[in-house]
């Protein structure tokens, strides 16, 4: 009887790991891989911290070039919190400001994902704020290297406001499946480089 | 008593391998349709704004109640000490286990945002009957796997009644859960009505015992041995005929309430009479050909005693039982609501008051049919690798 | 603090003294600077719609008292409406185009599988063909069924009476739906672009009439409302239950009102009149 116990924990297991699989590994794989990227950035952090300073005071210019900034493209003021909390943090500050939003009515600009948009926007070749549907979007610089599946901009502007908007729904478009996490990796490379302080700049 | 003896099925033709291939082609097709489903939203099945609910509910519900059902089985044999249907307990407890994942499969890939599904399982309104299900769905789960644990294992089996007993009164809340998903609606006139727990406990036997006699048929058509004695086929000739007689009845007091008041006479008229195909669905399709016609061939002496009989029987029970909750599903949310009572609608930028339009498109109804298929290939490897059945008859004469 | 936006219809309200005067701009409600607010006061000079000037006179101006970003919202005020049906127009759909720009819903014709927050609806009583139109959205009720049935607490009601959908946590599962007398929600069905950014909604989620809730935090009235008086009959009230001063107050006691379906006892927010 114990080959029956063994097997019906291993169907047990089997159905547990198929519901997984599809749907919550996903997104672990991806934290797993997030944090181990934190670590690693803590470290680089540390060690060039007064290089980063320099350095996006020097890179303004060509941020437009490269696509994407790690500053604020907009106000070109500081961010709420200093960098290294944001790369840490910005989850759960954006989590715990939603919810107060959404229960309490608190609509102050402290970590609000508007807020968060309005300042990071990066605009494109056309002069025109880019969507998250771009690779170059400042949020999927690091959330595609990590394979973090942005939940948010299925449904929030993932841009500034655009005075004339002309379709709303396009049913040509699909939504990211949370099968395919990935999706440009060299634009990644390079939006990433530049977020992580601007070290392609340096070389040149 | 001679100790009942298992085993795991064996001594099966290639027609078992076939039928398994086929079914396993079944499951990868809806597993392809709940992914294009999702892909490109539910803009692509015949679900919309009215009919909120179609085909992959349809589905869903009827797996989920006849999970419930097949359970039964093993109630029988253990919480009122029938020792007939013993043999069959360990097999009726697989079953209602394979149906339940098969039917919730089914539900959760319909979801609008099946990603979700972390969340449904984590956070919790407990004032609604669908939370409460979720939680009647997953413990009668864990409730069946401790109660087959009780039969499998020869120490544990003096428990197996109390386990039993836990997992019979779990399937009765369960059914009851699954029928107040309508009955807790009040807006809807053809909903709204206490009586859908019992209905849908009583049919809930009808198409769990359907399920259990073609599952044990198709194993004897492969193997050409004997799994359903003589004895067995007449009692479950007897239980079917009690239980249709049972979902004949609240069908009847369902409606007859309904009848009587006023008010509802929209909505009766439309079901039962005049709403398209929906009066076909009742009448021919579960009436006459779900309920009265098997009905009338398990009364015939001889036919409804043969194993032939109980089988054509089963799968019109199965089909009037689809019949039966797209009637109530589709059938219920087509009507159109009630909003200002006394008045009718003229004009509206919204379709209110018109006939709600529905037609299933392809992937709903393989998706639907991938959660059926699904729960039998389940069932067909867990009884090649476990003794769950009983070692087949010797023949008779 | 209140944002000086005027209403040029409410321009004989606002010219008078401390009263918030409310966004009718509803395209770029954000920011509005120190030019539109002169500009507003240019038009509240030259004094135009009068007669509408004269309905929201009485409205005080101020609704919905402009609350603090920082201060959460208390269930002292139950926010709500009151629509006139005798001032609703035949073919107007002011309300429904106003929505649909706020709110960033887009009716393309498919009416069973678009979303639509508020739409017109006609009715006519068979025995007496009189007929009688009115716009429709979601009624906020104190009771709320769709609150009652979702399964997540996405479906919730807020403390000051309006009903919500948190789509962080909607499954999509359309229970609500089903049980929502009103049929007040939609499905979005396909991928949402260009979302509003106060209003977002996307796929897979269901979502309804807000009550322009963005706009109420910020001490404004809802789209439908504004428009509604600016542009058309003036035959939407907002304003607080709770509060037995406000004029919605006042002219429900005053004048005979109706629930939609009030035998499901649910204790709408939005109510009717002359229906």
């Amino acid at each position: 009887m114990k080959r029956a116990v063994l097997a019906m924990g291993v169907l047990g297991l089997a159905i547990f790991s198929a519901v997984q699989m599809t749907f919550v590994a996903p997104v672990n794989a991806g934290a797993q891989q997030l944090t181990e990227f934190r670590i690693a950035q803590a470290a680089s952090d540390n060690n060039k911290s007064d290089k980063d300073t320099k350095a996006s005071g020097k890179t303004k210019p060509d941020a437009a070039k490269l696509g994407t900034n790690h500053g604020s493209a907009v106000n070109g003021g500081e961010c709420i919190r200093p960098t290294k909390e944001m790369r840490k943090n910005h989850m759960d500050m954006i989590l715990h400001k939603r919810d107060e939003t959404m229960y309490k009515g608190i609509r102050t600009k402290d970590a609000s994902l508007k807020q968060c948009i309005s300042c990071h926007a990066i605009k494109g070749d056309e002069g025109t704020f880019i969507k998250a549907t771009d690779p170059k979007h400042f949020c999927r610089g690091c959330h595609d290297q990590v394979a973090v599946r942005i939940d948010c901009f299925d449904c929030h502007a993932s841009r500034p406001e655009v005075k004339k908007d002309s379709a709303h729904l396009n049913p040509h478009q699909k939504r990211l499946s949370p099968f395919a996490l990935v999706q440009d990796k060299k634009a990644t490379a390079t939006a990433l480089n530049s977020f992580l302080g601007g070290q392609a700049n340096d070389k040149k | 008593m001679a100790r009942i003896q298992f085993q795991t099925f064996r001594d099966h033709d290639n027609k078992f391998i076939l039928i398994g291939a086929l079914i396993a082609l079944l499951v990868g097709i809806g597993a392809l349709s709940a992914l294009y489903m999702e892909h490109n939203g539910h803009i692509v099945t015949g679900m919309n704004n009215q009919i909120v609910w179609g085909m992959p509910h349809v589905f869903a519900i009827f797996l989920i109640v006849a999970a419930s059902g097949a359970l039964n089985i093993a109630s029988i044999s253990s919480v009122f000490n029938k020792k007939a249907y013993k043999p069959y307990a360990r097999f009726s407890g697989l079953l209602a286990i394979c149906l339940l994942i098969g039917g919730l499969l089914v539900l959760v890939l319909d979801l609008g945002r099946p990603d979700r599904l972390i969340v449904a399982m984590t956070t919790y309104n407990f004032k609604s009957i669908f939370a409460w299900n979720i939680i009647l769905y997953n413990g009668f789960i864990a409730i069946v796997i401790v109660y087959l644990w009780t039969m499998f294992q020869k120490n544990l089996n003096g428990y197996t009644k109390y386990a039993g007993f836990a997992a019979f009164i779990w399937r009765l809340l369960l059914t009851m859960g699954t029928g107040s998903i309508f009955g807790f609606l009040v807006a809807r006139e053809a909903y709204d009505s206490a009586i859908y727990a019992p209905l849908f406990i009583i049919s809930s036997f009808v198409y769990g015992l359907a399920f259990t006699v073609l599952f044990l048929a198709m194993l004897e058509w492969t193997t050409g041995k004997n799994f359903m004695p003589k004895d067995i086929v007449r009692r479950f000739r007897g239980l079917f005929i009690v239980f249709i007689g049972g979902v004949l009845f609240f069908t009847l007091i369902l409606h007859l309430a309904n009848l009587y008041a006023s008010q509802h006479h929209g909505v009766e008229e439309f079901l039962l009479v005049n709403g398209g195909n929906f009066p076909t669905i009742f009448w021919g399709g579960q009436i006459i050909l779900g309920s009265l016609l098997p009905l009338a061939i398990l009364a015939s002496s001889s036919f409804g005693l043969s194993r032939r009989g109980l089988v054509l029987a089963s799968i019109l029970f199965l089909l009037g039982g689809i019949a039966q909750i797209y009637f109530i599903l589709i059938g219920g949310q087509s009507y159109p609501l009630n909003l200002f009572p006394g008045m009718e609608v003229t004009q509206s930028g919204f379709s209110d008051g018109a006939i709600g339009h529905y037609s299933a498109t392809m992937p709903e109804i393989m998706l639907g049919i991938g959660g059926l298929s699904l729960a039998l290939l389940m069932t067909g490897i867990a009884v090649k690798v476990l003794p769950f059945l009983p070692k087949p008859w010797a023949d008779e004469a | 603090m209140t944002r000086n936006n005027f209403d040029f219809s409410e321009a004989g309200g606002c010219g008078t003294s401390s009263c918030s005067c409310k966004s009718q701009d509803t395209g770029k409600a954000e920011d509005v600077t120190k030019r539109d607010f002169l500009k507003g006061s240019a038009y509240a000079a030259g004094g135009i719609s009068l007669t509408s000037a004269l309905t929201l006179f009485t409205f005080g101006g101020s609704p919905a008292q402009a609350k603090e970003d920082e201060t959460a919202i208390s269930s002292k005020q139950r926010w709500g409406m009151l629509i006139d049906a005798d001032k609703c127009g035949d073919d107007c759909d002011t309300c429904v185009s106003a929505c649909s720009e706020e709110n960033g819903w887009k009716n393309t014709g498919n009416p069973l599988t678009d979303t639509i927050w508020i739409r017109k609806i006609k009715v006519k009583n068979p025995e007496t063909e009189h007929e009688t139109t009115m716009p429709l959205m979601c009624l906020h009720c104190e009771k709320p069924p769709c609150v009652d049935v979702c399964p997540t607490g996405a479906s919730f009601r807020r403390d000051d009476g309006i009903v919500l959908v948190d789509r962080h946590i909607c499954i999509g599962c359309r229970y609500c739906m089903m049980a929502c007398p009103y049929k007040a929600r939609s499905f979005a069905h396909e991928a949402v672009e260009d979302q509003k950014e106060h209003a977002p909604r996307g796929i897979g989620c269901v979502e309804s009439c807000t009550l322009c809730v963005h706009k109420i935090d910020k001490g404004e009235q809802p789209a439908c409302v504004s428009a509604c008086s600016k542009s058309a009959g003036g035959a939407m009230l907002f304003g607080d239950l709770n509060d037995p001063e406000s004029e919605i107050s006042q002219t429900i006691k005053k004048y005979a009102t109706t629930q939609m379906r009030a035998d499901l006892g649910l204790n709408v927010g939005v109510r009717y009149q002359n229906i």
